[in-house]
């Protein structure tokens, strides 16, 4: 805008008339499509809500009104987009934006399956107008999206357009009776593989032999369980984590050495409040998001450190395994033992199908354990956190139930 | 040696101490998290201007403190004495806005130039902990001209000065202080990237002031709601059906250009954006609907973010949605009608604004309407491969108070 002054007032041709502005395709001027377009849901939409809420179970317009003014709006930084067919404005899908920490975009499409054929049509129109307002107009370095290796039409649609497979994850998806495997998708921006190269081509490095060895399992007890355990093994046992655990990860999370802080990219402090009031919000969930056990001393009683799952998806029967270590016990053998019992716990208890885990680029050393638990590896996900002057890159890893209970036994 | 609170080595609660703390230890400080047992310090290390009891701040530590604090996102850390672990300050993160992570640091007042001494050493521990151990490509930091210790002792490990906002801060014991922006940039992302203070910004426009469209008292009835009335335009508050009209005009928008790209927005979330604000008094952003007078149509926003109303500064924003009224002075006189209200009734004594580098246009109009150029912060977002910078403006109440002014008689 400059400052002049005008000797005439302009007008505005295509001001809308009287006191409505109606929201419709016509005029919008980006996220346009042939059959559909995009523009962020509002409380009207609620009246399509299955078509675009992507939910097992059913959800009343009144029930979805609620969520779009309430916990959708204070879902900060996510966006919420509603695919939209153009010739009736019906919403037909939804798009879901979240950032990443370095202003990357991962990407989550659904569209109303009942629309049969049409809805694969509308889920590419909607990737390819995503790709370049979200990557390209935004000046986004990446966007990924996980997608069922059964939904062909995107993915074929998806290399057309760029994008790149750089991971699967097997047997992942529960769809239509059966299990599917995931395609974990990228889009980069092609101004940031000019200034940083393609990270495809940059090698893991590894280390360890990367053969499996035997599962350490969890044994039957002599006497009485360990007070409040969930499993027992032999050296280790997994107990709910507490308040006093949270404080011992925060005094841990100040005395971690930089030649020791591989497990992330440097080190970070935590507060006992603020771990333990992480902790507590999942325990208060009937089906926790993340399960997350102390990992204790049998023999002395003392905590040794912390594992569990994340982004827990019981409908799908999977979760992300996780671990972290007191220094004074990493090397020895306890997060592998530690790590056995979560696949237990996992598999025998939960019933879970299979798990992933992924694992900074920098870190060999987990990446190793995890191959010598037995986990395979599925790939990788570029570009999620800076370090040494580029973006970094994460291994992944998927392990099935089957796989582990084939394992040979110590 | 750390020693306790009590200063008897060895028999204080650990996470009090910073016995076997490995990093963020200086020779007569240290940073830690905070605890509840922190709340009889409170005076010291909490950011308020105002009395708080150990018990009010307690339960605000127990309670909000906690749900909205993340070493990931934003977090408060205490600067604490080694000698006897007695809190003397705070360093606030804030790691919200990749791939700048912005940093604060606030003392007890009443320590004085030891105090800023404390600063100076926990801030030169801070800003490398996050560029080089965590390796995030820079972390950014405001400082008042005058505490001379603090900058030195950052520039001597390699941060540097960008910009200065002249007279921002309010000086303690009275007076006008400037404020300094300073940057401590990654070294690897430096090598990948080049020196960003080497890139030269463009420049449109002849860079000179014109006149200030001032407010004028209307003929007959002010317009509903009005708050300052111009020739053409007026300012009123936002309402709900402005939140229509945002939202119709933002997905019609045609310039991806001055932002990064297009954004929409839903008539829900522009509405809980003007009622947010609102509800609070006094409000974190003032934000104004810019109407036609002729025909009362909402054609755009203009306010000022996060008001500090101790500091008594700013920083001023603006936005036209309905492409038809760019470029034709109305943004310059709802801009002008903005600087008269918060100058004259708010009492602020300065503004600030940012310009994306790529976006001259609205440097060349700040600098019209009066704004000086501050300086520069670079790295602020993504943008072509590389991070992009901004320049920064300032605008004091007193330069625009001495701007010549339109005569409305002689120029309708």
């Amino acid at each position: 805008m400059t400052q002049t002054k005008p000797t005439t007032s302009p007008t505005s041709e295509n001001a809308p008339q009287g006191a409505k502005y109606p929201l419709q395709w016509q005029g919008q001027t980006f996220l346009v499509g042939e059959e559909i377009y995009l523009r962020p849901i509002d409380k009207d939409d609620a009246k399509w809500s299955m078509s675009f809420r992507d939910s097992l179970f059913p959800l009343s317009p009144e029930r979805t009104e609620e969520w779009i003014t309430g916990d959708m709006l204070k879902g900060e930084g996510k966006q919420h987009l509603g695919i939209r067919r153009k010739s009736d404005e019906r919403v037909v899908g939804m798009a879901t934006i979240d950032r990443t920490q370095i202003g990357g975009r991962w990407l989550n499409l659904h569209v109303d399956p009942l629309f049969g054929s049409k809805a694969d049509v509308w889920k590419l129109e909607a990737l390819r107008m995503i790709l370049d307002w979200a990557v390209r107009e935004q000046h986004r370095p990446v966007l990924h999206t996980i997608v069922p290796a059964s939904d062909q039409s995107l993915l074929d649609g998806a290399r057309n357009l760029g994008m790149r497979e750089t991971a699967r994850f097997r047997e992942y998806f529960f769809r239509n009776g059966q299990r599917v495997d995931a395609l974990v998708l990228e889009y980069l921006n092609p101004d940031w593989v000019n200034t940083l190269g393609d990270p495809n081509e940059i090698e893991l490095e590894r280390a360890g032999s990367g053969e499996p060895k035997p599962v350490s399992a969890s044994v039957p007890l002599d006497g009485d369980p360990p007070k409040n355990a969930v499993m027992v093994g032999q050296r280790v046992y997994l107990r709910p984590f507490t308040k006093a655990d949270a404080e011992q990860f925060a005094i841990w999370s100040r005395r971690e050495e930089a030649s020791e802080a591989g497990f992330n990219v440097g080190r970070y402090m935590m507060s006992k409040l603020g771990k333990w009031s992480w902790a507590e919000n999942f325990q208060k969930q009937e089906f926790p998001e993340w399960i997350r056990f102390a990992v204790v001393d049998r023999e002395t009683d003392e905590l040794v450190g912390g594992n569990g799952m994340l982004d827990m998806h019981y409908h799908d029967r999977r979760g992300e395994t996780e671990s972290f270590f007191l220094p004074k016990y990493r090397g020895q053998g306890y997060g592998t033992e530690g790590k056995h019992l979560v696949l237990d716990y996992a598999f025998n208890r939960l019933d879970l199908h299979m798990v992933t885990s992924w694992v900074f680029f920098p870190n060999t050393r987990s990446a190793a354990a995890l191959r010598k638990q037995g986990y395979r590896e599925a790939g990788r996900i570029n570009w999620l956190y800076s370090n040494k002057g580029t973006f970094d890159n994460f291994v992944v890893f998927d392990y099935l139930a089957e796989e582990w209970r084939a394992m040979p036994r110590r | 040696m750390a020693t306790t609170r009590s200063g008897q080595p060895g028999t204080g609660e650990a996470h009090l101490t910073s016995a076997r703390q490995t990093y963020l230890v200086g020779e007569t400080v240290y940073i830690r998290s905070v605890t509840p047992a922190d709340a009889e310090w409170a005076s010291a290390w909490k950011d308020t201007l105002f009395p708080q009891a150990p018990e009010r701040v307690r339960s605000w530590i127990e309670d909000d403190f906690t749900k909205n604090s993340n070493p990931y996102r934003v977090n408060t850390y205490l600067i604490v004495r080694r000698s006897d672990d007695r809190p003397v300050g705070s360093v606030r993160t804030d790691y919200r806005g990749f791939p700048h992570h912005d940093v604060d640091a606030r003392m007890d007042p009443l320590s004085g130039e030891q105090g800023l001494a404390w600063k100076a050493e926990a801030l030169a521990m801070v800003l490398p902990w996050i560029v080089d151990d965590q390796q995030r490509p820079k972390a950014g930091i405001k400082l008042p001209a005058n505490e001379t210790p603090v900058i030195e002792a950052i520039q001597a490990i390699g941060a540097r000065e960008t910009a200065r906002f002249r007279e921002k801060l309010a000086a303690p014991g009275g007076g006008r202080v400037d404020e300094l922006t300073l940057e401590y940039l990654n070294a690897d992302w430096v090598a990948r990237l080049g020196d960003p203070a080497e890139v030269s910004f463009p420049r449109t426009g002849t860079g000179e002031p014109r006149p200030v469209t001032a407010p004028i008292v209307p003929d007959g009835d002010p317009p509903t709601n009005a708050i300052r009335v111009g020739p053409r335009v007026y300012l009123r508050a936002p309402q709900k059906s402005d939140a229509e009209a945002f939202a119709y005009w933002a997905a019609r928008e045609v310039d991806a250009s001055w932002d990064n790209g297009r954004q929409p927005f839903s008539v829900s979330a522009a509405n809980s954006w003007f009622e947010g604000f609102q509800k609070k008094t006094p409000p974190s952003v003032i934000d104004f609907a810019v109407c036609l007078r002729e025909t009362d149509e909402f054609i755009g926003l203009v306010g000022v973010l996060g008001p500090d109303y101790h500091h008594r500064f700013g920083e001023s924003a603006s936005m036209i949605v309905n492409p038809a009224y760019r470029e034709a002075g109305y943004g310059s006189e709802a801009k002008h009608l903005l600087f008269d209200y918060v100058f004259n009734t708010v009492g602020l004594h300065a503004l600030q604004s940012y310009v994306m580098f790529e976006n001259p246009r609205s440097a060349a109009a700040l600098r019209k309407q009066g704004y000086r150029e501050a300086g520069r912060d670079h790295w602020i977002m993504n943008r072509d491969g590389s991070f992009v910078s901004f320049v920064c403006f300032d605008l004091l109440a007193s330069d625009w108070r001495a701007m010549p002014r339109y005569d409305h008689d002689t120029n309708p």
